[in-house]
This record gives C-alpha cells, structure tokens and sequence, in this order.
C-alpha cells in the first residue's frame, strides 16, 4: 500500500503548480489513475485526507477520473477491455500479439483553487 | 476560482531518476534485473546460488531491499555479491532514489550483472521504475498457481516469471501447466523459468540467460563507445 506515498507525491506537485500560478489556497485536484497501477482509489483518497493537512490544500477535494485498462489486438485490431477474463490474450480471436493501450495512468491533471 | 492544468506524471519525479539510474548502468555496461516476488518465494536463495555458479566468470553486485535489518543483505555478501543493504523502515517498496543511492556504494565498473532484491511484496513495486533493465516476478511453487490471476499488475509489468521451489510441486496443490497459462494469459511476453535453487533444476537454463545477458551488455557498451 503506498496510496500514502502516492497522496504526498501529488500535494507536493500541485503545491508546487499553485505557488508558480499564483494560488493561495487549492480547493481541488483532479488525478487519473489506470486500473492496472495497483493504486487503490478509496485508500488515496483516504491517505489524501490526512496528508492534505498544513498544505496549501487542506480542505482540498481530490477528484479521481478511474481509467479502465483498455488492449489492442495487433493481429485483428480488436480493442477490448483488460479483465479478469481477457487479460491480455484477444477475446475475438485468441492472439497473444496485443498492445496494452490504457490502465497504467497515474497523472495529475488540474487543480483549482483561489488566489 | 480558477483551474490550473498540471497534466503531468505523479511518479515524475521517480521516473527521472530510474532513467538516471539506467544512464549510469549501461555507461557502466552493467545489466540490471530488479527481482520481485512475495515475502519467502526464495529471491535471496536463489541469488546465493547464481553467485556460487557464476562465481570466477561474471561478477555480480546488488542492491537488497528489506523494510528491517539486513540479514538477507549479509547473506549476499556471505556468497560472495558486492551488497548494499538499503532499509526502507516500513516502506512498501524501493523507489529510484533509494537505487540512485545504493548505487554510489556499488564498483559499477567491476560489475556485469546487478540484482535488486526488491522488498517482498506482490503489489507495490510493481509501479515503480528503478531503472532497471529487465523485471522478474518470482512465484513459489507453495503459494499456488493463480497468483498471477490475483496479482495481474505485478505481472504485467515483467519481463521475466521465475517458478521457484519447483521440487515441492508434489508436495504441493500447484499445477504447473495451470500456472504457466495463468501468468501468460496476464502477460504473453513473459519469459519463464522452473527452477529449484536448493536442488539445482533448472539452474543451467537461468544461468546460461544470465550469462548470455551479461555478453550482450558488454556488447552494446563497446558499441556505444
């Protein structure tokens, strides 16, 4: 579980973004976060919590876009979602020659907040 | 109010240093293979072994990861591996800084093939580049064959699956053919190993791989000079 890491990761660059952009106070962040990176929403979001305190975003919200890991097949161009059942072997015509297309985002994308 | 767009990595700055951390081994011509596996599959084991049959041939260094103490580290350094213990009191998982660190402690120059343990956890390290060449999951024959299933992130994300312990497979409720197509369903790419460290099945194979990527590094790093 380094959701913890993760939270302290992503105050420290949008800390950074509101001092350079001339915010005095973050009301919102919003991450992206691929269902293969082993980082677990509800548990960031509860890490972020406790590690927002004496930040610039102490009564910040985190808002997390969750991306669906997503495979192209490269024989019969199918793209499929990455599940439990398909993994990354094409559920339309059994190839293993695929290309993971999405899941492994980890990005922040924007703050909000007031000047 | 007023939105700032950001759009960038949150691990950035571990990626920055993992590409530092991988400039620096292949100046050096030193092939790094960051080893990860759950808590007891037999990661220090094994590297004990591949130094006792690479011994006089290829030389070897390595980072140990533990969250406390540094008994796998002395027992690397007991087999005769150049070892830098690195603790990361309770951290999950080691990150490129810790690597950048260990690094400086470490004769690159008189390395061929460097080997980080990484801390004993199937979920973690999985997100974090160290600037290693090459990753390998380590899944012991005792933990069951649909670790893969379980743990598909840490899968995907290697290059190379060793199956170790492989002389308790009787003794155990593993199928291995179950669990070669579990972990190829995950990740086709993976090259995988059946080994016994403490028997010696399967040892050649991983040592000939070993050896061949040694000569491969060597090769390129003649190339670029």
């Amino acid at each position: 579980m380094h959701e913890l890491s993760v939270a302290q990761r992503i105050l420290e660059i949008a800390e950074e973004k509101a001092k350079s952009s001339g915010l005095s106070r973050i009301t919102g962040i919003k991450v992206r976060i691929g269902s293969l990176t082993t980082v677990v929403p509800e548990a960031l979001d509860f890490c972020f919590g406790f590690a927002k305190e004496d930040t610039l975003a102490g009564s910040a919200n985190l808002i997390i876009e969750e991306i669906q890991a997503e495979a192209r097949c490269n024989c019969c161009k199918f793209v499929f979602p990455v599940e439990q059942s398909f993994f990354l072997v094409c559920p339309s015509c059994g190839s293993s020659d695929t290309t993971l297309l999405k899941g492994t985002e980890l990005d922040l994308l924007s703050i909000e907040g007031e000047t | 109010m007023k939105e700032v767009k950001v759009l960038t990595k949150i691990l950035k700055a571990n990626d920055m240093i993992a590409a530092e951390n991988r400039a620096l081994l292949d100046s050096q011509g030193v092939c790094c293979i960051n080893i990860m596996s759950s808590p007891g599959a037999g990661k220090t084991t094994l590297l004990e072994k591949t130094a006792q049959l690479l011994s006089g041939s290829i030389s070897l260094g390595a980072v140990e990861g533990d969250v406390a103490t540094s008994l796998d580290g002395e027992r690397l350094s007991a087999a005769g591996i150049p070892t830098v213990q690195v603790n990361t009191g309770g951290g999950c998982h080691l990150d490129a800084g810790m690597i950048k660190n260990a690094l400086q402690d470490l004769e690159l120059d008189k390395t061929d093939l460097l080997f980080i343990e990484n801390v004993g956890n199937l979920i973690c390290p999985s997100s974090f580049d160290l600037g290693e060449h090459l990753r390998a999951v380590m899944l012991s024959v005792p933990e069951g064959h649909d670790k893969p299933l379980k743990y598909p992130g840490m899968f995907i994300s290697c290059n190379i699956l060793i199956l170790s312990k492989i002389d308790l497979v009787d003794k155990c409720n593993f199928d291995v053919s179950v669990g070669r197509e579990n972990a190829r369903k995950v990740n086709p790419r993976l090259m995988i190993f059946e080994l016994s460290s403490l028997e010696g099945k399967g040892m050649q194979e991983w040592i000939e791989f070993l050896r061949k990527l040694a000569k491969e590094k060597k090769a390129q790093k003649r190339l670029v000079r």
